[in-house]
């Protein structure tokens, strides 16, 4: 293992600025696509193995499939800048033909399931999506896509940059903390079209107040509405 | 009374330059008023066109409070410049204390005395009044069935299919490691007591009490997703830390350990759900829970 | 600046005039006053002494809530359906469409989605519902920190605490009606309190819901509350609020010309009156802002109640608040001995609120005996003045600061990106110190205020006498301290 993992650093130290700079996708699209597997061996294989086996650094790859791979990598949460780091949706390093590369080219050494899925938001019923949502998903990303607290240092994210291809590969594979949902290509259509409506719900009452709910009504209520009037009180109680 | 009108905010009788000063002040006032005024009268009449035209939620509220706000400024304005101001002084009354009405207040009610020294009938009136008491509050029981053995039985029963909220039945190879389904007893899907969730680890994974041990086949766990602490559904699962989290109060639950508490309020596990795999390959309950589900009551341990 | 002095309001004065113009107030006065005889009592209504101070309105602010509280109510009644019958919505709101739900929580987006001006007055009743909650408890406060609660006002306080109690009822009643999913979580966690209480539990949760929960009933028997039963306690104890009120004469600050056995301030006609109505129109004008402007309780969003699905970030109304987060933040602890259990929902969810409220019933009286004060007292205090009570009072309301905040604790940790576990253990941390830290604080800074004022005054006195002046004016305060 170290033999492997030795050239493989050295790879990592040896091009930091490619590491650290060949994030966006321009930047790819001025360059020809490097190959999957140099990709994998530079940013993945170090910590998960040159077959995706698992290392003391990274987990084992083999039993997950292409979904959470591209889920992994389109959200940024993969690479971390180190092993250990918390996983959290930020840019993705890499554009999207490196991440098919990549995938492609892990494919012999991962589960051939679930695979990168295809999503149809315009065949998705918003009112479906909108039972669906609320009966499997409302629970840890909260009501209106807001996302949640878990417990220890974990989070349920935000769902409002979240796109069909990533709301899909989630349900299908559970990535992270997220467990597994068996449902129909139907009906995750129905649940992607519902995600991207909560991006903007018609807020026919006024301002939508971030989506909290009661704790932020309360806080209104008390600074805006009770502020309001004890103002009004103080000005008639003024004597002139 | 007009002599006793309230004076003048100023004791010295106002010079004529003053009051010159002072009605122009009150014209200013009273056009400022007279157009706080106006300003209701426009808005209200836009706020009759705007819900003639179909209405609009956002200009509705704030038209409406345009015309309140009107009318507010206008009376308060009113109060602080156009009325008569000032402070008067009213003095307090004693609010009792009259020696002599309240021996007599005693005298008036003494002149019932003859029905207290009856003492058969103060006694019989008050047997009547407690019997009549209790007759009418039986009718509480009208409101309701009995809690009985409901709080300890679901419809679960051995040999039951396990099926979705839409009635489908449940085959293993349905339920990926990592999953998370909620599920009901074969047509009892309405059924809030027999919601149950539905997880699968790794086989091996979990680490059943003796006896225990084939109620999770192939690492299937099933619990009750009613939390034991105030009722709400049991409804995050972190896959990777293998807990069931209640999203009302943070209690957390543990999978591998027989959904043990271990964090928030919750003090008792959640019960679980002894399952089968049938030879067609769908889920069944071997039996219903062995403890009560749901938050604890006084006699849940009996 | 000479005070006029009005007879108080019993006087009984025969005083004949020649009568004005024959106007028809006038003509009307007259018939009414031939019949009723109200002439006298109109009088001293009119001539009423009303002490000026800008908190004294607080309750006057509650109860025009209240009134708003009623006008927007009465109109949602037309459309509200109490009912459970379980129905598919076909309405304007896409995407609940051909969605199965109860008719209640359908009327009530039928309500916000179809119905023109139904939207507004749904806002409004709620923001008011938010804001009526939160003026009676700052007016309570102000009678508490004033020290206005003390005889002859005990029986007062006894039916202010009472219709803060009726409040948060209605306002938990109405924030269940429309069986959307948060309504419907909360009602869950309601049941479980009630099922919580030792040999009563289980018979009074079965007998209010109707049966094991969600049983059917439970929509029209909290509507029944709503709208009737607890509104018309809370009319008639307000009614007698008032009435007490009008008898005993408003307390005042100490101050010039203002002693025990007076009252100055502005007469209820026209002054006091024309203010009071301007108060009300600007509290209809907030209300009918944030209903209009700001969005509160989208049902549509929550989606239908159904008893196996829940949401994250469920929180009740703010008032509810601290019972939520005194859920959150008791420990796991559950002692049972001889086959009985003391459920953890009855310690926080059933025993605080009865000791809370206990305390604010008992607080006059055990106040009285511990300072052995029994005098009637019209003069309100001054918080600095009474350093212990000061500290008490506000000890306390940060014991329930942090039992409000710690009911919406994931929120908390999610948007400040903590964990959970390190915000309760803070938050339970906290409401054991920091009550302690604000009594302590409390209570020097009253003394340092009432010592730095003492201070002044001595000087001023001493100044005077140097000067050959007189004595201190007789309406100066003299600080007290308890």
């Amino acid at each position: 293992m170290a033999a492997l993992a030795a050239p493989l650093l050295l790879a990592v130290v040896a091009t930091p600025a490619l590491v650290h700079h060949s994030s966006a996708e321009a930047s790819a699209r001025s360059q020809p696509v490097p190959s999957g597997r140099f990709l994998y061996l530079r940013d993945c294989g170090v910590c998960h193995g040159e077959r995706g086996e698992g290392t003391p650094l990274g987990q084992r790859l083999t039993h997950i499939g292409p979904a959470e791979v591209d889920y992994t990598l389109s959200t940024g949460r993969m690479p971390v800048d180190e092993p250990g780091a918390e996983r959290r949706r930020r840019e993705p390093r890499y554009s999207r033909a490196e991440r098919t590369a990549i995938v492609d080219f892990m494919r012999p050494f991962i589960a051939p399931t679930p695979d990168i899925p295809h999503v149809d938001v315009a065949a998705g019923d918003v009112a479906e999506g909108a039972e669906l949502y609320l009966a499997q998903c409302a629970a840890c990303h909260q009501w209106a896509g807001e996302g949640g607290a878990l417990l220890g240092d974990i989070e349920s994210p935000p769902l409002k940059d979240s796109t069909p291809v990533q709301i899909a590969e989630a349900i299908h594979s559970g990535p992270l903390n997220m467990p597994v949902f068996v449902l129909s290509d139907d009906e995750v259509n129905s649940i992607a079209a519902y995600v991207l409506y909560l991006r903007h719900p018609e807020d026919r009452g006024g301002v939508g107040l971030w989506h909290f709910g009661p704790l932020t009504e309360g806080a209104v209520a008390w600074l805006f509405g009770l502020g309001a009037v004890v103002m009004v009180c103080r000005w008639i109680g003024t004597r002139e | 009374m007009s002599e006793q009108q309230t004076p003048a905010p100023s004791d010295a009788p106002p010079g004529e330059p003053q009051q010159a000063a002072q009605v122009e002040r009150e014209r200013r006032a009273e056009l400022r008023i007279a157009g706080a005024f106006l300003l209701t009268a426009l808005a209200a009449t836009i706020l009759a066109v705007v819900y003639w035209r179909g209405g609009h939620p956002q200009w509705e509220g704030a038209l409406l409070a345009m015309a309140l706000a009107g009318l507010g400024y206008g009376f308060v304005s009113f109060a602080h410049h156009l009325l008569p101001g000032g402070e008067v002084e009213q003095e307090r009354s004693p609010l009792g204390g009259d020696e002599e009405a309240q021996e007599g207040i005693v005298d008036d009610i003494e002149r019932s005395a003859p029905f207290g020294r009856r003492k058969l009938l103060t006694r019989s009136l008050g047997l009547g009044a407690v019997a009549l008491a209790a007759a009418f509050s039986f009718p509480i029981r009208s409101l309701g069935p009995g809690p009985g053995k409901q709080l300890e039985r679901t419809p679960w029963r051995k040999g039951i299919k396990v099926v979705d909220h839409n009635g489908k039945a449940v085959h293993a190879d349905d339920v990926p490691v990592g999953a998370l389904l909620t599920v009901f007893p074969e047509g009892h899907t309405d059924a809030a007591d027999a919601q149950t969730v539905l997880v699968r680890v790794e086989e091996g994974q979990a680490k059943p009490r003796p006896g225990r041990e084939a109620w999770s086949p192939e690492g299937l766990l099933a619990f009750s997703k009613i939390c034991t602490h105030a009722g709400c559904p049991v409804g995050l699962y972190q896959a990777e830390t293998h807990q069931l989290l209640c999203p009302c109060h943070q209690s957390a639950f543990d999978v591998l350990k027989e959904a043990e508490p271990v964090f928030g309020p919750a003090a008792r596990a959640l019960p679980q759900l002894p399952l089968e795999i049938g030879p067609d390959g769908l889920l069944r309950a071997s039996g219903d829970f062995e403890e009560p589900v749901g938050p604890t009551y006084w006699n849940i341990g009996k | 600046m000479p005070a006029v002095t009005v007879p108080s309001d019993e006087h009984n004065e025969p005083e004949r005039r020649p009568p004005k113009q024959r106007r028809m107030p006038h003509r009307l006065g007259r018939w009414m006053d031939a019949r009723l005889g109200t002439t006298k009592f109109g009088r001293s209504a009119l001539n009423k002494v009303f002490p000026d101070h800008w908190s004294f309105i607080l309750g006057e602010v509650a109860m025009y809530c209240l009134v708003v509280l009623i006008l927007t109510g009465v109109f949602l009644t037309f459309f509200f359906d109490a009912s459970t019958e379980e129905v598919v919505y076909e309405g304007s709101y896409e995407p609940l469409r051909g969605v199965h739900m109860t008719a209640a929580y359908r009327s009530v987006v039928q309500l916000s989605w179809d119905i023109r001006a139904g939207l507004v007055m749904r806002q409004i009743h709620h923001w008011a519902a938010l804001l009526f909650a939160a003026t009676v408890v700052v007016h309570l406060c102000r009678v508490f920190f004033t020290g206005a609660f003390r005889r002859p006002r005990e029986i007062n306080w006894i039916v202010g605490v009472t219709l803060l109690v009726l409040v948060v009822a209605n306002g938990f009643t109405g924030y269940s009606l429309p069986d959307d999913l948060l309504s419907g979580t909360g009602l869950h966690i309601a049941y479980a309190v009630i099922l919580s209480i030792p040999f009563l539990g289980p018979w009074m949760a079965f007998l209010l819901f109707g049966g094991e929960f969600p049983a059917e009933e439970i929509i029209s028997r909290l509507y029944v509350m709503h709208i009737l039963l607890i509104p018309a306690s809370i009319m008639g104890l307000l009614g007698a609020h008032l009435a007490i009120l009008w008898r005993q004469k408003h307390t005042q600050f100490p101050g010039a010309r203002r002693r025990e056995n007076n009252v100055v301030g502005s007469y209820l006609w026209p002054s006091y009156a024309a203010k009071s109505l301007g108060l009300f129109f600007f509290v209809g004008a907030v209300l009918a802002a944030l209903g209009g402007l700001a969005q509160i309780n989208p049902v549509w969003l929550y989606g239908p109640f159904r008893p196996d699905i829940v949401t994250t970030a469920a929180q009740p109304d703010w008032y509810v608040g601290w019972l939520e987060g005194a859920l959150r933040l008791f420990p796991a602890w559950e002692p049972s001995a001889f086959g009985m259990t003391l459920p953890n929902a009855f310690f926080p969810g059933a025993l605080l609120p009865g000791v809370t409220f206990g305390l604010l019933y008992a607080w006059p009286f055990v106040e009285a005996r511990v300072t052995g004060d029994r005098q009637e007292h019209h003069l309100l205090d001054r918080a600095r003045d009474r350093p212990v009570r000061t500290a008490i009072g506000a000890a306390v309301l940060s014991f329930y600061l942090v039992l409000t905040l710690a009911g919406g604790q994931d929120i908390i940790a999610q948007k400040l990106n903590l964990s959970i576990s390190g915000v309760v253990w803070t938050l339970r941390g906290l409401l054991v110190v920091l009550p302690l830290g604000v009594a302590l604080l409390t209570h020097h800074v009253c003394k340092d205020l009432a010592g730095a004022e003492r201070l002044e005054h001595e000087k001023e006195e001493a100044k005077r006498l140097l000067l050959g002046g007189e004595g201190a004016g007789p309406g100066h305060h003299a600080a007290t301290t308890n």
